[in-house]
Parts: structure tokens; sequence; C-alpha cells
């Protein structure tokens, strides 16, 4: 029976992105705006969900020796699925992402996930895992991409929400996201810090 | 020495059945991103055929690919028509439609921005000895910063680099911080027949991209003179 545990501790308790600081490349460069960061995020929760079923169907048949290149012929594989998928579908997207998308290959919370869950766990297991990893991937890249546009630009998924006078364009540039990314990252090392203070007393 | 064949004949398992996979989804998937391409670029060339009322100039508009190669002007087997030495291009094909003596000429160009080319189709009228630009789509500005160059592909500052007489275009398109010189709203035809372009009251802080653009403008002049249309 699969452990819904798997699928809630990448919420929070092992964000990828806050906690486990995973993916730092895509998360600092494609975050200027929510859409984008959104777009990001799901694609990077799609290619996460269907190499962790591959790796984990597949884990028996892998010889321990040359489980890295397999995994990595794997995610590619997939990764050139969703890349042709978008370029097709939903093709704005796809071209403001650009090279990120293929960059998704070497995105290490993926490999992550496929040596330390998949290539151990059952099918169930692996597909909750994914979710949730790729869910608090996603919900990561919205938040710090939602701040970054409503600070940088004053507006949220294009919508005006904030007078031209506040904004402040440097947290659309690269310094904004680090300023950022710090900010957030305190933010939620304290809250894992107050909890283990907690469950010590 | 067994051992190291059975594990490369694994390997070669596992990467022929996903090469077999993505050719297959590429194969399915290839009619959909050709008219994914086609119809962005479509969608440009119609923005361009509209002057600034949102009116079509001409009543023929190309609706499929079949019209549009039927309305090829200038094109090559290399990508690129003609650069210059800052590594603005004219892109192949350029089109050519004619209607009622009236003479639109429709190229994609580019000029390098912040971060690589910024690409725009831009449309030139021309009407016995007259010429004007009529309009500009910046089509990919995807290096540019996002706040500040990217923001070329706002209408109102798209709107500046539209409508600009044969007076401007005959001097060398500048964006007024390079001219050195600021004119009100009021006096944007003023500008644009000097072939200055108006740009630091609404794109403050952004220069290279407009640069950019202005120099993807002028190779477009460059090869309509070259062509003997100007």
């Amino acid at each position: 029976m699969a452990d819904i545990k798997n699928l809630t501790k990448g919420f929070i308790k092992q964000n990828p992105t806050f906690v486990q600081v995973l993916g730092m490349c895509p998360t600092l460069a494609v975050t200027t705006s929510a859409e984008n960061a959104l777009g990001m995020g799901l694609a990077v929760l799609a290619v996460l969900v269907m190499s962790n079923i591959a790796i984990s169907l597949i884990r028996k048949l892998v010889p321990d020796n040359i489980r890295i290149p397999v995994y990595i012929v794997v995610i590619a594989s997939f990764v050139t699925v969703i890349d042709l998928l978008m370029h097709g579908f939903t093709y704005d997207l796809w071209k403001t992402l650009g090279l990120f998308i293929p960059l998704i290959v070497v995105n290490c919370i993926i490999l992550g996930r496929a040596e330390a869950f998949a290539s151990k766990n059952g099918v169930l297991d692996s597909i909750f895992d994914a979710l949730g990893m790729g869910l608090g991937f996603t919900g990561s890249l919205l938040l710090l991409g939602s701040i970054r546009e409503i600070l940088g630009n004053g507006t949220i998924f294009g919508l005006k929400v904030m007078s031209e006078t506040f904004k402040m364009y440097l947290f659309i540039l690269p310094p904004g996201a680090f300023i950022a990314l710090g900010l957030l990252l305190a933010f939620f090392n304290s809250l894992t810090l107050k909890k283990q203070k907690k469950g010590g007393k | 020495m067994k051992n190291y064949i059975k594990i490369g004949l694994i390997l070669m398992t596992f990467t022929l059945i996903s090469a077999f996979v993505v050719a297959f989804i590429y194969t399915a998937v290839k009619p959909y991103i050709d008219n994914a391409e086609f119809n962005s670029k479509l969608k440009a060339i119609k923005t361009v055929l509209k002057d600034n009322n949102d009116n079509y100039l001409i009543k023929n508009i190309p609706e499929n690919s079949q019209q549009l190669s039927a309305l090829v002007w200038k094109s090559s087997e290399n990508d690129v028509l003609y650069t210059d030495s800052t590594n603005a291009k004219v892109y192949s094909p350029v089109y050519k439609i004619e209607e009622n003596g009236k003479n639109i000429y429709i190229m994609t160009v580019s000029g390098i921005g912040f971060g690589g080319d910024v690409k725009s189709v831009v449309s030139f009228v021309s009407q016995e000895n007259d010429i004007y630009l009529n309009k500009i789509e910046v089509i990919d500005y995807s290096q540019e910063t996002p706040g500040l160059g990217a923001r070329i592909v706002e209408s109102a500052v798209k709107a500046r680099f539209s409508d600009i007489p044969k007076s401007g275009l005959e001097k060398t398109i500048k964006v007024n911080k390079d001219a050195g010189v600021t004119y009100s709203k009021d006096n944007l035809d003023q500008a644009k027949a000097n072939g200055v372009i108006q740009l630091t009251d609404i794109m403050t802080g952004a220069t290279i991209t407009p640069r950019g653009t202005v120099k993807s403008l002028n190779i477009a002049v460059e090869f309509l003179k070259k062509e003997g249309v100007m």
C-alpha cells in the first residue's frame, strides 16, 4: 500500500527548492514572472512523474553499475517528448522558456528522485513521491515568480496589482532573484527550525 | 569480458527503446509543430498588414501556406538574405504584395539586443515614388530583460516604431537618446520625419534592445535600397 507521506513530504518538509536547495539554475533563471515559473514547474512535474514511473518499473532490470546512464537516457527521452509537445501545443510558453526545457535533463531534482526513491520503491509510491516533489517545486517557483513579478513589475500573471511608482526593477533582474530566494530560504528554514525545537521539547 | 558485453547490450536496449519512443512522438507531433510555427508567422504578417487604426491595408489577406508562398519576392537557400557588420539580418523569404498600385514589402529582420537577436516582422508600403514603414511586430525578444528591454513588445512602444515616412527612413533611424534630442508627445510625427524614435518617455532604462530593433529597421531599409525599391 502506498504511503501518503511520500506525497506530502515534498510540499514543505523536504521541499526541493527551499529545504533541499536543488534545481537552483531554473529556479533563479525562469522566475521572472509567475507565468514562466508555473510553466517551468509543470514541465518539471510532468517529466518527474513519467521518469519516476519508468524508473520504478525498470528498477529490477537495470544492473547497478550502469544505472545512472540508464536513468539519464530515460529522463532525456521524456524531456525531449515534453519539449516536442510544448513546441506543438503551447508555442508561446515554449518560446519564453527556451533553453530551459532541454536543460530539465540535468535538473538534479529529477535524477535525485530517480536515484534516491524510484529505484528503490514501487510504482505507486514513486508516483506519489514525484507528485509531491513536483508540486513542491512548482509551488516554490510560483511563489518566487509571483513575488518577483509583483515587486519588480507591479503585475501578477500580467494583471496589474501595484502602481508604477512602487516598482523595483531589481527584483526582475538576477540580483533580485538571489535576494528573494534568500529571504524565502530563511523563512522556510525558520519554519522547520521552530518545528524541530518544539519536537525537542 | 562476458559481463561487459552483457552490460553494453542492456544499455543499448534501453537507448534503442528510448530512441523509438522519441521518434514516434516526433513523427506524431511534427504536423502540429509546423502548424504552430506557421501560425505564429502568419499572425505576425497579418498584424503588420494593418494600419494604425487596425484596418487591413489590402483586401487579399494570405490565410494559408500556399497563398503565402505565392507572395514570396526574394528568397535564398540560406536562412539569411542580407547582413551587415553589426550582424543585423534580413531573413529569407521577403514577401511582396501588390494591390491597387500599392506594393507592400514584408520582411523578417533582426538586430542584436541585450542577450541575442531581437527579431521583428516589418512592413513597408510603397506607392508611386513614396515609401513608408507601416508597422513592426516584435516576434522574438526572449533574451531581453523582463520589465526593461522586453517592454519592446508593448503596443505603445511598437507604435513609436511604426508609420515612419520616407524622409525618416532615408536618414539613418536612431533612438532619441542616441540622436541627443527629446520630442514631446505632440511632436512624434516630426520626430519620425527626422528618423528619430522617441522612446525615453515610455521605455525608461532600456537602451540596448531598442537600439537592436532600430538596427534591424535600418538593415531592412538598406536591403530595399539594394534591391532598387528606394
